[in-house]
């Protein structure tokens, strides 16, 4: 296709998926599904003119043809004056990665099902809800500068929430590979949970100190990867760090970085641009370091690409998508015996950005919030909103938990989190469910 | 192959391997997705899928595989496999699945188009995105200025076992534009005529035209810098005027996912969440006040939920869900309805021909009560009015939510005065339409269109119509975050 292009500069981005997802609710399968799909992503640069188009359509004609279309459309649009040009290679092309997993690559429907059924059995008789999928996923990007990459990778993904009177609990496992997850742990750890969640409480709403479980302390990382460490946000004076770049933003003993290569996450070292990608250090003892660039955004601010391009043209700006927040020293009992009085949260739902440059967000706490007093899990409470800004969240940290968790599912930004404590979090109103 | 042989095949196939009932789905998606920053074109994306779903059912149990392949021997292979995927389900059975009737029908729909979008040139397009961004960024204080269009033509080819087939052709599209304002850290926003990436409905070029980008742009940028310098709401209980925008979401959020049926029985737990409605509180609970009348109508010209047929082959319908404030009646699909006593409404929808059809609003919207928002702010002695959505939060069981907005102005003894930032208000659903004591009349009401709804594992994106016009409500939590 690169040969056949008339344009100036091609670029061609090949992603191919094949899934299947067993989905259940009140402890039946109620969804099986499977997907088999592959797109082709064309950009062309041509006589400063830029467009893109995409096609599942991957026939031979339609190759011959694709990118002769997207000149058309290049053509029809005015010069782009902040187009870079494609990226030439950077070090050694081409790039080959293999980061499948046998098990998650030949799972079938029925051993997804009977994993279900492990989880189910395990988990005490609490009407059961959720999802295991298992993904392969390709991409291959080349462009008429001489790029070439491809990286091919898989991941299993499982979400359950168990619902016994009035209480209910959630549980996740993200791996690249079906073997390590443990479904009849799972099924126990949820059960367990379900068991503590029953009977909630009121509380009333305030300022707490907070032990956020990683799903809920992992969310506010996605948040800040898509809003705030995005170079485009920066540069438009949208993200808290357009002014902060520097500072000391959070508690000064937070590490957070982003790097695909990290075995605690599953990702591919190289973005939609094909420039690798590498640790890129975000904040380092509490001071914002770094945020994530594609090509584009990159000499805008006078750098080079970190390598966090998503699919291209983009209007929405680079993604860190493996972000790892490095553990502390604490085991989550030692934070909940240090606590004298607090609210452990298991999860946030619903969580959407107020205020963007103060990073202010509003949520609810969902499936497990419990009462800390004198050291001890004494209540379950029912849920609550809140509304707080992230990085003084973050500035607020008291302990970080020395074990973390792979997390996935939100905005595709794979995360690894550990629990933390939070000595000031704003809760601001309260339910009667 | 043509997409009627494609589903033939298909659902030939899935019978040879088993299945009692099967249905396919050929769908084609074309698109076109337009973004200007001030002045310059940012993302020109032209885009075309297509694909082959194939759900079936075995055993009670369903099985869905989809394909991107078209090929004769991919077809028969993803039924078989669909086949496959619904007797490995039967490892985790439930009550058997059965479907309420449908009269099996050879139909065809057309979205009516007036200017069709994919004969408008480019240059066009771009010139009016990038004539409306250049006014903005002329307003001094404003650093960002984004216009941007969004184009879908979809060709459905339906066809199940019981004898159906249906073609549809759906064009959808919509615009919008929005100034950012930054000065000393503070960063404020204004939209038009919404919010993220603009309003959406039904029909041709025609839509987009009507809005007028250009002529809002100056306004819309005013607004942005005015807001730099605006005090923040105050905080307090009063009366609260939303517009048609703001009430379409509050509507979708509070009132749409509520009501569908799947989540009323539990099918959505582990992701969206679940509803404060029991199936047995139809026809008997109390959702609001008397003022408050909901419909769900897929018939409503223009609006972005209008279409012929349901991916089920259900014809399009209109279904009254509040009457007076009481709850008649949920979004439901073939496999739910039952649980009512009833025949589907016509609500399953999937996103693409690689997902299973769920139960999607339609066009859920509020009829129209009486007078303009003029009428409503001048006879309201204080109170706050609130406009264009700009943050959205709701409890799993679709009660405790808060929402943010662009901007409000304080209403002093029926006049509009000074203009406020960052305002939020909040409540719990039942509770907050209890307190609705206008909605106003048919002048003000707006079809609006919310095409990024998210439902579904794997995720689905939906397309959601909600007629909507201003709002008033009392004793109302405002206050700005």
């Amino acid at each position: 296709m690169l040969d056949r292009s008339p344009a100036g500069e091609t670029e061609a981005v090949l992603i191919a998926v094949r899934s299947g997802l067993t989905r259940f609710a009140d402890s039946r399968i109620h969804q099986n599904v499977a997907e088999e799909n592959a797109e082709l992503l064309v950009r062309v640069a041509h006589e400063g003119r830029v467009a893109g188009v995409r096609t599942n359509s991957l026939a031979p004609a339609e190759l011959d043809t694709v990118a002769t279309r997207a000149v058309e459309i290049a053509r029809q649009t005015p010069p782009d004056p902040d187009f870079p040009g494609l990226p030439a290679p950077i070090g050694a092309h081409p790039i080959l990665i293999d980061r499948v997993a046998a098990a998650t690559a030949s799972a079938t429907p029925r051993s997804r099902a009977e994993a279900v059924r492990t989880f189910i059995d395990a988990s005490g008789g609490a009407s059961a809800a959720g999802a295991l999928s298992t993904t392969v996923i390709g991409r291959a990007v080349a462009n008429s500068r001489g790029v070439r990459a491809y990286g091919a990778r898989s991941q299993t993904d499982f979400v359950a929430v168990l619902q016994e009177r009035g209480g209910s609990s959630h549980t996740s496992a993200v791996d690249a590979d079906l073997r390590r997850l443990d479904f009849a742990a799972l099924g126990r750890h949820a059960a367990e949970r379900a068991s503590a969640a029953r009977g909630p409480v009121d509380l009333e709403p305030g300022t707490y100190t907070v032990l956020l479980e990683p799903e809920a302390g992992g969310l506010m990382l996605a948040y800040l990867a898509l809003g705030t460490f995005n170079g485009r946000a920066v540069l438009e004076g949208r993200s808290a760090l357009s002014t902060r770049i520097g500072e000391r933003i959070v508690a000064p003993f937070i590490q957070i970085w982003d790097d695909p290569a990290d075995p605690r996450t599953v990702g591919l070292p190289f973005d939609y641009e094909g420039v690798p990608r590498g640790r890129l250090d975000l904040v380092r003892d509490g001071v914002a370091v770094g945020v994530a660039h594609d090509s584009r955004t990159a000499r805008r601010a006078g750098v080079t690409s970190t390598g966090h391009a998503m699919s291209q043209p983009n209007a929405f700006g680079p993604i860190a998508s493996n972000v790892i927040m490095a553990p502390g020293r604490m085991s989550r009992e030692e934070m909940i015996a240090s606590t004298e009085r607090g609210v452990l949260v298991s999860r946030f739902h619903y969580v959407r950005v107020v205020h963007p440059a103060r990073t202010v967000i509003t949520g609810m706490t969902r499936d497990g919030t419990f009462l800390i007093e004198d050291g001890r899990v004494t209540r379950a409470l029912r849920n609550l909103r809140f509304n707080q800004s992230m990085l003084e969240a973050f500035a607020h940290v008291d302990a970080v938990s020395a074990e973390g968790r792979l997390l996935g599912g939100d905005f595709g930004i794979m995360r690894y989190a550990p629990a933390i404590k939070v000595r000031a979090f704003t809760f601001t109103s309260g339910t009667s469910f | 192959m043509t997409p009627r042989e494609l589903t033939g095949a298909a659902i030939e196939a899935a019978a040879r391997a088993g299945a009692v009932y099967a249905d396919a789905r050929v769908v084609r998606t074309r698109t076109l997705s337009l973004t200007v920053k001030n002045g310059q074109p940012e993302a020109i994306v032209q885009g075309e899928d297509a694909g082959l779903g194939v759900r079936v059912l075995v055993d009670g149990a369903w099985g869905f595989a989809s394909t991107s392949r078209t090929e004769a021997d991919a077809v028969a292979a993803v039924a078989r496999q669909a086949v496959e995927i619904a007797r490995a389900s039967r490892l985790v059975p439930g009550p058997a699945v059965t479907l309420t009737p449908v009269e099996p029908v050879l139909a065809s729909y057309s979205t009516p188009v007036a200017r069709d979008p994919w004969s408008v040139p480019l240059e066009e397009m771009l010139a009016a995105l990038e004539a409306a961004t250049r006014a903005m960024t002329a307003v001094a204080g404003v650093r960002t200025a984004e216009g941007s269009m969004d184009f879908w033509r979809t060709s459905k080819h339906f066809a199940s076992s019981e004898g159906a087939v249906i073609d549809q052709v759906i064009t959808e599209n919509g615009a919008g534009i929005g100034a950012v304002a930054v000065r000393d850290g503070e960063v404020q926003r204004r939209s038009y005529p919404a919010s993220f990436r603009g309003d959406f409905g039904t029909g041709g070029f025609e839509l987009i035209e009507a809005m007028d980008l250009a002529g809002h742009a100056a306004q819309t940028a005013d607004e942005a810098v005015a807001l730099l310098t605006a005090p923040l709401c105050p905080a307090g209980v009063t009366t609260l005027i939303l517009d048609s925008d703001q009430t379409a979401l509050q509507i979708h959020e509070s009132i749409g996912h509520a009501i569908e049926l799947d989540r009323i029985l539990g099918m959505e737990a582990a992701y969206a969440g679940t509803s404060f409605i029991a199936p047995g509180d139809v026809g008997s609970l109390r959702y609001g006040s008397a003022k408050m009348n909901v419909i769900a109508d897929a018939t409503l010209p223009g609006a972005l939920a209008t279409f012929g047929f349901d991916d089920e082959g259900v014809p399009a319908q209109r279904t009254t869900i509040v009457q007076e404030g009481i709850l008649r009646n949920v979004l439901t699909n073939r496999e739910t309805a039952g649980a009512l006593g009833q025949r589907s409404n016509g609500t399953a929808r999937a996103s693409g021909w690689n997902r299973l059809p769920l139960i999607r609003m339609t066009n859920v919207g509020l009829l129209p009560g009486r007078g303009t928002l003029e009428e409503m702010i001048a006879e309201t002695d204080d109170g706050i009015f609130m406009s264009t959505n700009k943050s959205w939060s709701i409890d799993d069981r679709r009660l405790n939510f808060q929402f943010g907005c662009e901007i409000a102005w304080e209403i002093k003894h029926g006049r509009r005065t000074r203009l406020l930032k960052q305002p939020t208000y909040g409540g719990i659903t039942p509770e907050f339409w209890a307190s609705l004591d206008w909605v106003a009349g048919p002048s003000e009401f707006r079809n609006r269109g919310t095409p990024n709804c998210g439902k579904g594992q794997p995720a689905q994106t939906g397309h959601t119509g909600h007629p909507a016009g201003p709002t008033r409500f009392r004793n109302v939590a405002v206050g700005s975050r």
